[in-house]
C-alpha cells in the first residue's frame, strides 16, 4: 500500500473529526481543540502533499545521487509559519475562553446567551 | 521614493516597540499608532507617481519571481491601502483621546492595520494568508478588548468561524500550489489555463469560504453581528472599514486576476443578493441601533459582492468602478455612523433605540453627523452615496439584470424606514446633556467631510476610482509587470 494514501486518509480524518468537535463541542476548550485538531490535520495533509515515496530530506549536499530524490521543500516550509499561526489563534482564543470564564462563570457555549437578536 | 516594504516593516517595529515603550510610561504608547500610520502614508505617497500601468514589484533578497516573496502594488492595491491608512490614521488619532490603560490595545490596533496594508500590497498568495492571520487573529483581540460579557461572546464567535475559514483559504492556496508550482499571483495567473476546471472549481469554492468570512457572505456572517455589536464603537467602525474592505480587495485579487473570472462566481452573485436583502430584513427588525448599523453593514457588503459576482457575466471596467466606489462609500459612511452612535450615547453603550431618545438635540453635532452618514448609505443626492448606489444600478443593468434594479430600491426603502426611524427618534424628545471631547469631534467631522466633498465634486474621485479599475481589469498588464515579458 501506498504510504501516501494512508497520510491523505489519516489527515482528513484529523480535519473531520476537528470540524466535528468544533460543531457539536459544548465546552469552550472543546472546540478550541477541535480547532486545533483540523489545524493539525491540514497541517500533516500538506506535508504529505509533498511527500516522495522513500525520498530524502532537501538538504542541498556535494553527493547528486542523494539530491536525487528529494521532498518538496516549499510545503515544509509553509507549515512551518502555519504551525506557528495555529499557536497564535489557539493563544489568543485561551486567552478569550480565560476572560470569559471569569465573567460568566461558565465554559459551557450555550449558556453564553448575552447576544441575541 | 522610498520602498514600500517599509510600510510592513515599520509597522511591525513600532508594533513591538510599544510593550517596551509602556514599560517607561503609560502615557507614550498611545503615540506611536499615529506616528507609524503618517510614516506609512507618507511612504506611499512618495511612491504614488512610480506606480502607473501595471504593477510596482518590490523583491526580497533581491531574488526575481516566481521566487521569493515579492511585494506587487498596482493602482488598485494602492487605493485600498491609501485607504487603510487613512481610516487609520484617523482612528489613531481618535485613540489619543481615549483613556485605554493597557497599552496592548495599541499594538493591536497597529497589528490590525499592518495586516490589512499587507493583503492588498502583497504579490504572494501565501503571504496574503499570514497577512490574513495577522488581521484575523489581532481583530478577534480587538473586539474582546472591550473585556464585558458582550465583547467576549462576539470575539469567540468570530474566532471560531474565522480559524476554520482560513484555515480552508490555506487549503485552497496548498490545491493552486500543487496544481501550478508557484505560490506567486502573477505566476499561477499565467498558468491558470492549465489547470483542469474540477481543480479551479475545488479551489476557488475554498478560497471563497475563507474570504467570504472576511466579508460577511451570507452564510458565513453569523459572527458578524455579534461582533458589532459586543466591540467598542471605533472597533465597529474599523471592522467595516478596514478589515472587511481587505477582504473585498483579496476577494477581487484572487477571483479575478488570478481565476479570470472565475465561473462559480454565479453562487456568489446569489449569495450576495441574499445576503443583502435577508441581512436588510433583519435591520428592520432591530431595537438595538448598533445591531441595525452592523445588519445594514453586512446587507451593503451583501451589495457590493452581489456587483462584484456582475463580473462573472459581463467583465466591464465600469462594474470594477462601481465596486471601488461602494466600498469607498461604505468606509466612510459606515465608519461615521458608528462613530456617532459612540458620541450620541455618551459612552454608556446602551444602543436601545429608547434610550437614544432625544439625544440627538442634546448633542446636536453628533445627530447631524449621523443624519448625515445614515444619507450617504441611503444614497442621497449631494452625498458620495448618491453616486455609488447610482453606479451600482447602471452596473446591475449593464449586466442584464433589470428585474433586481426594482428588488434593490425596494430594499433601498427598508433601509429609509429603519434609518429614518432612528433619526426621527434621537431628535424628538429631551434627552440628557452629552459633550463630544474636541479630537472625537474632528474626527467624526474630517469623515464626514471625505463624504461631502466626493459628494459634491466627484469627478477625482470618480478618475481615481477608474484608473485603479483598469489597474485590475488589465490582468494580462499586471501579469507581464511581474513576470516580465514571458
Amino acid at each position: 500500500m501506498n504510504a501516501g494514501h494512508l497520510f491523505y486518509g489519516s489527515s482528513v480524518f484529523l480535519m473531520v473529526m476537528g470540524v466535528f468537535i468544533a460543531l457539536t463541542g459544548k465546552h469552550l476548550i472543546k472546540i478550541l481543540l477541535g480547532i486545533d485538531l483540523f489545524d493539525v490535520g491540514l497541517n500533516l495533509l500538506i506535508i504529505s502533499f509533498g511527500y516522495v515515496n522513500g525520498g530524502t530530506a532537501p538538504i542541498f549536499s556535494r553527493y547528486p545521487h542523494v539530491f536525487k530524490n528529494v521532498v518538496d521543500p516549499v510545503p515544509q516550509a509553509l507549515v512551518l509559519t502555519a504551525i506557528v499561526i495555529g499557536v497564535a489563534e489557539i493563544a489568543m482564543g485561551l486567552a478569550i475562553v480565560m476572560r470569559i470564564k471569569e465573567k460568566f462563570g461558565t465554559c459551557n457555549i450555550s449558556k453564553l446567551k448575552e447576544l441575541k437578536w | 521614493m522610498v520602498s514600500p516594504i517599509l510600510v510592513i516593516a515599520l509597522s511591525l517595529f513600532f508594533a513591538f516597540v510599544i510593550p517596551l515603550l509602556g514599560m517607561l510610561s503609560k502615557k507614550l504608547p498611545r503615540w506611536v499608532p499615529p506616528i507609524s500610520i503618517l510614516v506609512n502614508l507618507l511612504i506611499l505617497l512618495s511612491n504614488m507617481d512610480k506606480i502607473s500601468g501595471g504593477a510596482m514589484l518590490i523583491t526580497t533578497a533581491g531574488i526575481k519571481p516566481p521566487i521569493a516573496i515579492n511585494l506587487a502594488i498596482d493602482r488598485f492595491g494602492f487605493l485600498f491601502a491609501l485607504l487603510i491608512q487613512t481610516v487609520g490614521f484617523l482612528l489613531s488619532i481618535y485613540y489619543l483621546a481615549q483613556d485605554t490603560k493597557d497599552e496592548r490595545f495599541y499594538m493591536l490596533f497597529l497589528l490590525n492595520i499592518l495586516g490589512a496594508s499587507g493583503i492588498v500590497m502583497t504579490g504572494d498568495l501565501f503571504n496574503s494568508f499570514v497577512f490574513l492571520e495577522i488581521l484575523e487573529i489581532s481583530s478577534f483581540g480587538l473586539v474582546a478588548v472591550q473585556k464585558d460579557k458582550k465583547s467576549l461572546e462576539g470575539a469567540f464567535k468570530y474566532m471560531m468561524i474565522g480559524a476554520i475559514g482560513s484555515s480552508l483559504y490555506l487549503l485552497g492556496i496548498i490545491v493552486l500550489y500543487l496544481s501550478t508550482g508557484s505560490l506567486n499571483m502573477a505566476d499561477i495567473a499565467r498558468l491558470m489555463p492549465n489547470i483542469p476546471d474540477s481543480i479551479k472549481l475545488f479551489a476557488g469554492l475554498l478560497f471563497l469560504i475563507g474570504i467570504g468570512v472576511e466579508v460577511e457572505l451570507f452564510p458565513l456572517n453569523a459572527w458578524a453581528p455579534d461582533a458589532y455589536e459586543g466591540a467598542q464603537d471605533s472597533i465597529s467602525t474599523q471592522l467595516s472599514s478596514i478589515i472587511s474592505k481587505a477582504g473585498i480587495y483579496l476577494a477581487a485579487r484572487i477571483f479575478f486576476t488570478i481565476f479570470n473570472g472565475f465561473y462559480a462566481l454565479e453562487v456568489v452573485l446569489y449569495l450576495g443578493i441574499i445576503t443583502f436583502i435577508i441581512a436588510e430584513l433583519a435591520a428592520l427588525m432591530q431595537k438595538n441601533v448598533k445591531r441595525m448599523l452592523a445588519y445594514s453593514s453586512i446587507g451593503q457588503m451583501g451589495l457590493l459582492l452581489f456587483v462584484f459576482a456582475l463580473i462573472s457575466k459581463r467583465a466591464d471596467i465600469f462594474i470594477f468602478t462601481t465596486i471601488i466606489l461602494l466600498a469607498l462609500n461604505h468606509a466612510f459612511g459606515k465608519g461615521l455612523l458608528f462613530l456617532s452612535l459612540g458620541a450620541l450615547t455618551g459612552g454608556t453603550r446602551e444602543y436601545y433605540i429608547d434610550s437614544l431618545k432625544g439625544s440627538g438635540k442634546s448633542n446636536v453635532l453628533a445627530g447631524l453627523l449621523f443624519t448625515m452618514g445614515a444619507f450617504t448609505i441611503l444614497g442621497m443626492p449631494f452625498f458620495f452615496g448618491f453616486w455609488s448606489k447610482i453606479s451600482a444600478l447602471i452596473s446591475i443593468m449593464k449586466a442584464g439584470y433589470v428585474y433586481l434594479i426594482g428588488l434593490v430600491l425596494l430594499v433601498s426603502l427598508f433601509e429609509i424606514y429603519y434609518y429614518g426611524r432612528v433619526i426621527v427618534n434621537i431628535f424628538s424628545g429631551e434627552g440628557k446633556a452629552q459633550k463630544t471631547g474636541f479630537i472625537y469631534a474632528s474626527i467624526m467631522v474630517i469623515f464626514a467631510l471625505f463624504i461631502i466633498a466626493f459628494g459634491v465634486w466627484p469627478h477625482p474621485v470618480f478618475s481615481f476610482a477608474h484608473k485603479a479599475a483598469v489597474a485590475l481589469f488589465e490582468r494580462t498588464t499586471y501579469i507581464t509587470s511581474i513576470m516580465g515579458g514571458m
